[in-house]
């Protein structure tokens, strides 16, 4: 098999008649070069929708607020309502499987100024478990905590945007105040921008996070709440405990505990699993025609390999009278297409490969960092190269057969 | 008996045919084509050839003389009858045995010279060598060697369509020496030259049949076959005639 003098033979073959050797690896060369780059694209969309949820417990369910739909005990439907701080402890007392609970309240955009320097953000209110539920990494500081709840601390945590726009100096700005209208906050941290892109609310890069309270107060909405946020404790199943705490705070505000329209519950663990639904058949997509591509190719060497042999009915013919054996002839019509295929396919995968890693340099420099690799793995560019040498030595049987049936006869006699 | 043809007429059975000076012996071959209707192209040829003697097959065509040069080159099964090769009998050889058997005693020249085009004129004289596993170094060298002796080295690098028929013939009669062959079948060597070159190609066979080489050439070319020792007369399947020539 790894006689040196044969390879040589079937090289020559191979490269004197480079136009034929050419055609032929076309195919092969377009099949795994597709192959790579729709397998990298497809490859890439994965990580990049995976990445965006990085960070997030799938475990977590997000709840709303809306109209009611069903008049219950007296109660018209139609009417709007809002949760309230006693519903979080109502379902932190009553469903064990709660790991962590959070509320949330919408400020609104308000202008912020700190010295000369001033502009508009978003404001939120979290009560501390947030940062639990939703991690947000910080470059100083600290996030909202238990006693700054409690004392309704006129504290808050910028996002990074924030904190380059006002502290250009870029200096730790814990401990400074920042004006808000006309009040004053101190800052205790600053967050980054997460792994996620999931933005609940808002964008943490410009958000002013400050304790719940804060914002209930400034907005005159007593306890009410915007938004309740739960995780469930590992293991547990998140749709149960959705369940539990929907029929809690709709019994807490004479809600028919039928109504499905007025508290929503948006579960991420559902919302993962139909991304990775999609994402799973984008991928089995990717393989078909991926796979496809390749097979054509395959056939394609096939097919020409078939007609070379036709072409070479005189030179197998000769080759065989001179004293060629079956084998040697089948052998080298098979490393023919062998070595063609195998050049064609790992040419194709480079070519593949480095137009992704074009493609990663160009939408890298458009993308504001976060960029996941776009490129095929490692092992897949072997399964790749598996396939085609698999492939290349099937492409070669029936040509190879053909060839046997060549009697040296009918080949010298041809004129 | 069809095709008694005097002293070459064999023996009868029972002997063993092994001597020295007999190179080929054909007894009562048989062979008929199954396409459609049977054909029976051969009703029993009786023959024999001794070493070193260069004859020549003539015979009109469908008179089976192809046939019979092609049970002779181990292309072709006969159905009846024995053929003995140097002393080897010679019958129901599969592929593989056929093609080992074809490499070591027979050489082969064609009509239309059959060169590889891809490969130059010594690749094209080495390549039975390279079935044999004679390292290429080794049989470059051989192959050069015999083109010199030919008269074609400085063509050596050339490709089959950049030479003429002559030189291509020549280059074929190379190849066809270059195993050592017991013996040469030439299938129509000077069908596709001229006179002129046809000649030389014919001087250049004798050449080689004086070095000792036996040489069985198809022709339907009376000068041609008058150059040879003996002409072998096919008709319908047997052997009409066998004459010496004035040589």
């Amino acid at each position: 098999m790894f006689d040196l003098d044969r390879w040589k033979e079937i090289w020559e073959t191979i490269a004197r008649n480079r136009k034929r050797s050419i055609m032929t690896g076309l195919g092969v060369f377009w099949g795994i070069f597709m192959f790579t780059v729709l397998m990298g694209f497809g490859m890439w969309l994965g990580r990049t929708a995976t990445a965006s949820l990085g960070g997030y417990s799938t475990n977590t369910s997000y709840f709303f607020t809306d109209q009611t739909s069903i008049p219950y005990k007296g109660m018209p439907s139609g009417r709007w309502w809002d949760f309230d701080t006693r519903d979080l402890e109502a379902i932190r007392r009553q469903v064990p499987e709660i790991k962590y609970a959070a509320a949330m309240n919408w400020g609104g955009r308000q202008n912020v100024s700190h010295n000369d320097r001033k502009g508009e953000y978003y404001l939120m209110g979290y009560t501390h478990d947030f940062q639990q539920i939703n991690p947000q990494p910080l470059k100083f500081g600290r996030f909202i905590n238990r006693p700054d709840m409690d004392g309704k601390r006129k504290v808050c945590v910028i996002g990074e945007q924030i904190w380059k726009e006002l502290f250009p100096g870029g200096e730790n700005p814990v401990g400074e105040n920042i004006k808000m209208n006309d009040l004053y906050l101190t800052v205790v941290g600053v967050m980054e921008r997460g792994s996620t892109s999931i933005n609940i609310g808002s964008n943490p890069e410009t958000t002013i996070a400050v304790p719940n309270p804060l914002v209930q107060q400034l907005w005159n909405e007593g306890t009410s709440v915007d938004m309740i946020v739960v995780t469930a404790e590992d293991g547990a199943s998140i749709e149960k405990v959705e369940e539990q705490c929907k029929r809690i705070i709709a019994a807490n505000h004479i809600i028919s505990p039928d109504d499905k329209k007025a508290i929503s519950g948006f579960n991420l663990g559902e919302e993962f699993e139909k991304l990775n639904g999609l994402l799973g058949g984008i991928g089995l997509l990717t393989w078909i025609v991926g796979l496809g591509t390749l097979l054509a190719g395959i056939v394609g060497v096939s097919n020409i390999m078939l007609v070379i042999v036709r072409e070479r009915t005189q030179e197998i013919g000769v080759r065989r009278a001179i004293g060629a054996r079956p084998w040697s002839i089948i052998s080298q019509i098979l490393s023919e297409s062998f070595l063609l295929t195998f050049i064609a396919g790992i040419l194709g995968l480079a070519a593949g490969v480095g137009l992704l890693s074009l493609f990663e340099k160009l939408i890298a420099t458009s993308m504001d960092g976060g960029m996941q690799p776009l490129q095929i793995t490692f092992g897949l560019g072997i399964t790749a190269t598996l396939i085609i040498i698999a492939g290349s030595l099937l492409a070669g049987i029936i040509p190879a057969s053909r060839a046997m049936k060549i009697k040296a006869v009918d080949a010298i006699r041809e004129e | 008996m069809a095709g008694k043809c005097g002293r070459h007429t064999p023996p009868d059975g029972g002997r063993v045919y092994k001597t020295i000076r007999q190179m080929l012996l054909l007894k009562d071959i048989h062979k008929t084509y199954n396409a459609g209707s049977p054909l029976h192209v051969l009703k029993g040829i009786n023959l024999e050839i001794e070493k070193g003697e260069f004859v020549s097959i003539m015979g009109a065509s469908g008179s089976g003389k192809s046939t019979l040069l092609n049970i002779m080159g181990i292309l072709d099964d006969y159905d009846r009858g024995e053929y003995y090769l140097d002393g080897r009998l010679i019958r129901g050889l599969n592929e593989t045995q056929a093609a080992a058997a074809r490499n070591r005693m027979i050489g082969f020249i064609f009509q239309s010279f059959n060169l590889i085009n891809y490969k130059n004129a010594m690749e094209n004289v080495a390549l039975p060598l390279y079935y044999q596993g004679v390292p290429r170094r080794r049989r470059n060298a051989v192959a050069l060697e015999l083109l010199d002796r030919l008269g074609i080295r400085d063509w050596s690098t050339h490709m089959p369509n950049e030479m003429s028929g002559g030189q291509k013939q020549r280059v074929a009669i190379a190849r066809a020496l270059i195993n050592k062959p017991q013996i040469i079948l030439a299938d129509e060597p000077t069908g596709a030259l001229d006179s002129k070159t046809s000649q030389e190609v014919m001087d250049l066979l004798r050449q080689v049949n004086d070095e000792g080489m036996t040489i069985i050439c198809v022709t339907h070319e009376r000068d041609i076959a008058l150059q040879t020792d003996k002409i072998i007369y096919l008709r319908d399947g047997v052997i009409e005639s066998i004459t010496d020539t004035e040589r």
